[in-house]
């Protein structure tokens, strides 16, 4: 009898190990949570910030960011509104067309992401460092960022849609 | 006519002294102006990697997977990443092209007991004929470039051939060059002085690896200037 069919209930006179199957399965569904799917967008902090009252359009905010746990807010990242929306704002917008510059795109978020841990998940990291907006190639409302688990061919790809030499 | 017997040998002496000092020269002369080059060969293909050029997005290697159907855990090109060099954020790394060389005196067509690694006497690419390869992996041993391996789907020695049966067949550049963003390889006819293969050679100053090996590899690169003499 191998190792794995003594777990497994094929015979009904062996009573036990079938409950405890039973139980570890609960037990591994139990422990399988998914910390922002199992909220519902709405119900999550940040899409109660006061900013969403007006910028429903923009979308809500989802992902690992959004989650409750590490009390992100708008103004976290795109800064106070100031005189918004009376009169102009200097909010930072993160994208390559933005008023807001490369430099402060990317100090926004290396003030909690070390470029050191950064150059550790991807070496590409180092050489755009300061000088790519981070949002050429992430995404962080959506619920996953489409740039986690990219096929290798989808990234070579993402490389040449700036680097290419007509 | 009275010839005594010392003028005999004397004869005989002189024309062996000079048959076998003839044949002597002949064989260093044949041998200094080096192994068998066909100087009637219209098309040798080469190919230039400019690691200046290479951003390392691996399109090269994609493109190459794709079309000349290469499995996966295996690759016919590699680009080796070296670095970061510099302090953050001014760092940048090195790219260097690791395929096929496409050797002039290739050893590993000299060790193949079947004939199955060949250098094509009309473009002077070495190739591999699957049909007659038996996997003893003794090319892969000889190769200096270590650019071989065998194949997991047909059990043969396998390697870049410049798209010879695939791109090459249809008109059209390698994959890996015409996948490349940057331009960063050039591919062409090292014999035809107007192709853009032969203007880069000419323009960039490049190297080839381990060249005192006697192998005459084809495939050339042009040095990364970033911590180099600028010329």
């Amino acid at each position: 009898m191998s190792r794995l069919s003594r777990y497994w209930p094929l015979s009904p006179a062996i009573e036990l190990p079938s409950i405890l199957l039973a139980s570890i399965i609960c037990l591994i569904m139990a422990g399988v949570s998914f910390p922002v799917a199992a909220q519902s967008s709405e119900s999550l902090t940040i899409n109660q910030d006061s900013c969403l009252k007006c910028h429903k359009r923009n979308g809500a905010m989802f992902g690992l960011h959004a989650n409750t746990a590490l009390a992100i807010q708008c103004q976290s990242c795109h800064e106070q509104s100031g005189k918004h929306p009376r009169k102009g704002s200097s909010i930072r917008r993160f994208s390559s067309g933005s008023m807001t510059s490369v430099a402060e795109q990317t100090g926004t978020c290396l003030g909690c992401h070390d470029h050191e841990t950064l150059a550790m998940s991807d070496w590409t990291h180092n050489v755009h460092a300061d000088k790519v907006n981070c949002a050429s190639c992430h995404q962080l409302h959506v619920e996953y960022d489409p740039i986690v688990g990219i096929t290798a061919k989808d990234r070579s790809q993402l490389c040449r849609g700036c680097h290419l030499v007509k | 006519m009275d010839i005594s017997k010392r003028q005999f040998l004397t004869g005989c002496g002189t024309l062996i002294a000079g048959f076998s000092i003839y044949s002597v020269a002949k064989e260093l002369a044949e041998s200094e102006a080096g192994v068998s080059v066909d100087q009637t060969q219209t098309i040798k293909y080469a190919m230039v990697h400019d690691e200046n050029l290479c951003i390392g997005c691996n399109a090269c290697e994609q493109a190459c997977r794709q079309v000349n159907h290469v499995p996966d855990g295996v690759s016919r090109v590699v680009i080796n990443r070296t670095g970061p060099f510099g302090e953050y954020p001014d760092q940048s790394y090195r790219f260097s092209r690791k395929s096929c060389q496409h050797c002039e005196d290739a050893p590993c067509v000299k060790v193949c007991p079947t004939g199955a690694a060949y250098i094509d006497q009309d473009t002077g690419i070495v190739g591999v004929n699957s049909d007659k390869c038996v996997g003893c992996q003794y090319c892969i041993a000889a190769c200096p470039y270590q650019v071989r391996f065998i194949n997991p789907e047909t059990k043969t020695a396998d390697k870049c051939d410049f798209c010879k049966e695939t791109q090459l067949k249809q008109g059209k550049e390698p994959a890996c060059v015409e996948a490349c963003p940057t331009h960063a390889l050039v591919f062409g006819n090292i014999r035809d002085p107007k192709s853009e293969l032969v203007k880069t050679l000419k323009s960039k100053p490049t190297y080839r690896a381990k060249t005192d090996l006697g192998t005459r590899p084809k495939l050339f690169h042009v040095s990364t200037i970033d911590g180099e003499i600028v010329l």
